[in-house]
């Protein structure tokens, strides 16, 4: 019976944006940790530097999983229709670079998509599974966390970018 | 569906992973570390134990080795950031039946785990 309360708790956490009392670190309400890292042309971006000024989403996936696909196609398009007021940084852990570039050369993403082959911000923003998406606000606190994709995350995604 | 024990030394994988295996119909007990999921495997049944590699008190490979040891036909997926060579070669002398890589998409991770459910 606990353990279904934590669990409950953690997932109402993690969709809706709740703070939980069996939360991932980084906590929904914490400063996101920083992060830095190449993009696909090499060039090297902090998830520091839009603070301040816009609304962050930064979405780890992998190239070969529909569910991040999906997720990265909805990016682009709220992307498109919140643009000026909002950044967003995809972190790809695809090992293959000829598997990313190749999808990349598909999705034509609108926004930079970094590369971490070595998996180092799996640990940092403990990641299980992907797609997982940080929504953060112009003054760098994680205001919602979601865990795969579906509508619901997408309108979730839509309405935070709307408060 | 089955009954799987997941052993995990951070309660939010634990939380993440019992989640998943619970919305899929499975019945899911948890253990927060290696020496802990033993005593829980020897005095209960399991269809299935998943566990993470780098455990205190019995990392995954003694823990393969130990419940192997016992009950040899017990089914056992290790959840894994990094395919290190020792775990690899740990894994194939010990019979691991599965290999879930971190990051990993729902599908695929329940893909992988019903496979090695309904293989005899």
């Amino acid at each position: 019976m606990m353990k279904k309360l934590l669990l409950a708790v953690l997932m109402a956490g993690l969709v809706l944006g709740l703070t939980a009392i069996a939360e991932p670190s980084p906590k929904v309400g914490s400063v996101a940790p920083e992060l830095e890292l190449p993009s696909i042309s090499g060039q090297s971006v902090s998830l520091q530097s839009p603070r301040g000024e816009k609304k962050v989403i930064l979405a780890f996936f992998t190239s070969w999983s529909k569910s991040c696909q999906a997720e990265l196609d909805a990016l682009a398009d709220l992307y498109g229709k919140n643009r000026g007021a909002l950044e967003v940084l995809a972190v790809s852990f695809d090992k293959k670079s000829k598997d990313l570039k190749n999808y990349l050369a598909k999705a034509d993403l609108p926004f930079p998509v970094l590369v971490d082959k070595k998996l180092s911000t799996l640990d940092t923003f403990q990641i299980l599974i992907i797609p997982t998406t940080f929504c953060i606000n112009e003054d760098g606190v994680i205001e919602k966390v979601f865990v795969d994709f579906d509508d619901n995350v997408e309108k979730a995604v839509e309405a935070w970018l709307g408060s | 569906m089955a009954r799987i024990l997941v052993a995990d030394d951070q309660e939010s994988m634990r939380l993440i992973i019992s989640g998943m295996l619970e919305e899929n119909g499975h019945t899911v007990v948890t253990a927060e570390d290696g020496l802990a999921a033993f005593e829980k495997f020897k005095n209960d049944s399991f269809d299935l134990l998943v566990a993470d590699v780098n455990m205190p008190g019995l990392n995954g490979i003694e823990f393969l080795r130990k419940v192997k040891a016992e009950k040899p036909q017990t089914k056992i997926i290790f959840v894994t950031g990094m395919l290190e060579a020792a775990v690899k070669v740990g894994a194939e002398k010990f019979g691991l039946d599965g290999l879930i890589l971190k990051p990993f998409d729902k599908k695929e991770a329940l893909e992988i785990i019903g496979k090695v459910l309904n293989r005899e």
